[in-house]
């Protein structure tokens, strides 16, 4: 598999812009991205699993009733499915890594790869972990929460592997771009603490601790009864607000850094938005399987998103003699992502 | 309208991500058959009581009130499940016949302290028509308990007790058994199948031997083998009226005792 040329650029355009170029490998870009669309579905049957207390159906681990492929009823089609999706998903990321070190110039690239491929093979050992020991809260809302810096991590590495990323002038660095690094930095941060208070709350079976949104019918925003389930839930409800405002903040600063931001700045306005209405829209709902599984997706979609917008900015101000002001009318945009 | 409108967001964005999954939910199983109660009541619990029998404490365990609907189960996703209940299953919790009440576990308290030997024999219980039979039951400290799959298709076993260790074993063959046992007393936990969600049944670990279990009419028969004359509590356990307690007093080994739920 050889490295494709459309743009060529420094070996290392992140600390050493002068040195051997890498290129942009348009085979092995879409072979990271569609590992991305993949992971993305992956964490949706994971989620599906919780969401239907599926987690146990099938008792053994790594096969599944001592077969490789069980028959499908009752809940071993949301289990083994997962698993399904997740061998798979394990092997390509194997295939990246290995494509990745064969072709990948830049070091801290190869890195990326292999440290995708261990973050993999230990996902796969907590979802086995979690299953022979009946489901430990600590180990499973590890495996909930390492799947979605598995994602990132894959994010990431397609984005290295972008035009945009090799480009000599991507974006241009600025003092508002260096504000929207910041806030995208602050949001992603944020969007990850509320990941794990949904893991705490989702694995200590407190999704419905609080049973109304907003308030009650007898207009009570607590249960009577307080406890850790209730903290909990409250946590990660009351937490979400901050979440949709760092976000807001982060995308308005994305708007005015560059025009090549603005429809990411605008997807993760919408998105934090959408994640929010989901959230209220399990406790309405009553926990529903899909409502609950698409919110667990959608933050994950969220903090990758968030993620990006992090490392745009970031690289963004990192390209040597790109200093340009606010809203450069250089016409990049996603499509060189 | 600010509720709807959320939700009305929200749901767009469910059927853009995920039409398949959300065909999922719309699988409702047919009305239950009456006899699907049935299904899940204990097919030999308990002896059915006659007042004041050599050797039992017998009497009978009854409702009073409006006993919720069955609620139909949807046991769609496996077609061995809606083959056996071609007119759908449902779960009624309060069941019994002529104002009796079924499932109830009845157990003597205050009996002497002592060290009582578990009976060698083993209580069965079954994985039959996607149901579990009997649906409450006891057994006593290390005693053996032989769980058969009567079914063509798969189930796990997985008690959830809390003193107790929690296991979960796949039983993937019809006809299939395994022998367990729990070491310690503890009160009613329940017994579940993940791979068939509304499988459901209740164990009672006991260090005596004192106990039954109420039958379809709500009859129930503690055999008084070795145990003292005397005063003894009586608590009865349901899984959805939860427990009432009173007094009985054995003389020559035997004594009647009725009690009622109410709801």
């Amino acid at each position: 598999m050889t490295a494709s040329s459309a743009v060529s650029v420094p070996r290392d355009a992140a600390t050493a812009p002068a040195r051997v170029g890498a290129v942009v490998s348009p085979g092995r870009r879409a072979f990271g991205i569609g590992l991305v669309a993949a992971t993305l579905f992956l964490i949706y049957a994971g989620a599906e699993v919780k969401s239907r207390d599926a987690g146990l159906a099938v008792p053994d681990w790594p096969l599944s009733y001592g077969k490789l492929w069980p028959k499908m009823v009752g809940n071993v089609y949301y289990e083994h499915g997962h698993r399904s999706i997740a061998a798979p998903v394990g092997l390509l990321t194997a295939i990246l890594a290995f494509w990745t070190q064969r072709t990948e110039p830049r070091s801290w690239v190869r890195g990326l790869a292999w440290a995708a491929f261990g973050a993999v093979v230990l996902q796969g050992l907590l979802g086995g972990l979690t299953v022979i020991h009946l489901l430990p809260a600590p180990v499973s809302m590890a495996h909930g929460t390492l799947a979605q810096l598995f994602l990132c991590l894959l994010a990431w590495l397609a984005y290295a592997n972008s035009r945009e990323w090799l480009a000599p002038t991507p974006l241009g660095a600025s003092v508002a771009m260096t504000r929207a690094q910041g806030r995208a930095g602050l949001a992603t941060a944020a969007v990850f603490v509320q990941l794990l208070l949904g893991a705490w709350m989702r694995h200590i079976e407190a999704g419905l601790a609080v049973p109304f949104f907003p308030v009650s019918a007898e207009g009570r925003w607590l249960p009577e009864v307080v406890d850790v389930g209730v903290v909990a839930h409250m946590l990660h409800r009351g937490f979400a607000f901050v979440v949709l405002l760092l976000v807001w903040r982060a995308a308005a600063a994305g708007l005015g850094a560059s025009r090549g931001l603005r429809l990411h700045s605008v997807w993760i306005a919408v998105l934090v938005s959408i994640q929010v209405c989901l959230g209220a829209s399990v406790v309405w709902v009553g926990k529903a399987p899909v409502v609950t599984s698409v919110h667990v997706v959608s933050g994950a979609a969220l903090l990758m998103s968030c993620w990006l917008l992090t490392l745009r900015c970031w690289r963004a101000g990192r390209v040597p003699g790109t200093q340009q002001p606010a809203l450069s009318a250089a016409p990049l945009g996603l499509e060189g992502t | 309208m600010i509720r709807q409108s959320v939700l009305a967001i929200s749901f767009a964005t469910i059927l853009a991500c995920s039409e398949s999954s959300a065909a999922d939910t719309t699988a409702v199983a047919a009305p239950a058959a009456p006899k699907a109660a049935a299904m899940e009541t204990p097919a030999a619990a308990a002896a059915v009581a006659k007042p004041a029998v050599a050797g039992r404490v017998s009497g009978t365990i009854k409702f009073t009130g409006e006993a919720p609907a069955a609620e139909a189960l949807d046991i769609a996703s496996d077609p061995v499940c809606t083959g056996l209940h071609p007119s759908g299953l449902s779960r009624q919790l309060i069941h019994g016949e002529g104002g009796g009440l079924a499932d109830v576990f009845v157990q003597l308290t205050g009996v002497p302290d002592g060290k009582y030997e578990a009976p060698s024999t083993p209580v069965v219980l079954d994985q039959v028509g996607c149901t579990y039979v009997p649906h409450v039951f006891g057994v006593m400290e290390k005693q053996d308990i032989k769980i058969v799959n009567s079914d063509d298709t798969l189930h796990n076993i997985h008690p959830t007790p809390a003193v107790n260790r929690e296991f979960n074993v796949g039983m993937p063959t019809k006809g299939m058994e395994i022998t367990k046992s729990f070491k310690k007393a503890e009160d009613a936990f329940p017994i579940k199948c993940d791979v068939h969600t509304w499988m459901k049944a209740w164990c009672v670990v006991m260090e005596h031997p004192y106990f039954a279990v109420s039958d379809a009419h709500g009859a129930f028969a503690i055999d008084t083998a070795n145990l003292p004359d005397g005063e003894y509590g009586v608590k009865a356990w349901h899984e959805s009226l939860g427990v009432k307690e009173g007094k009985v007093k054995v003389e020559g080994g035997a004594a009647t005792f009725d009690l009622t739920f109410a709801k």
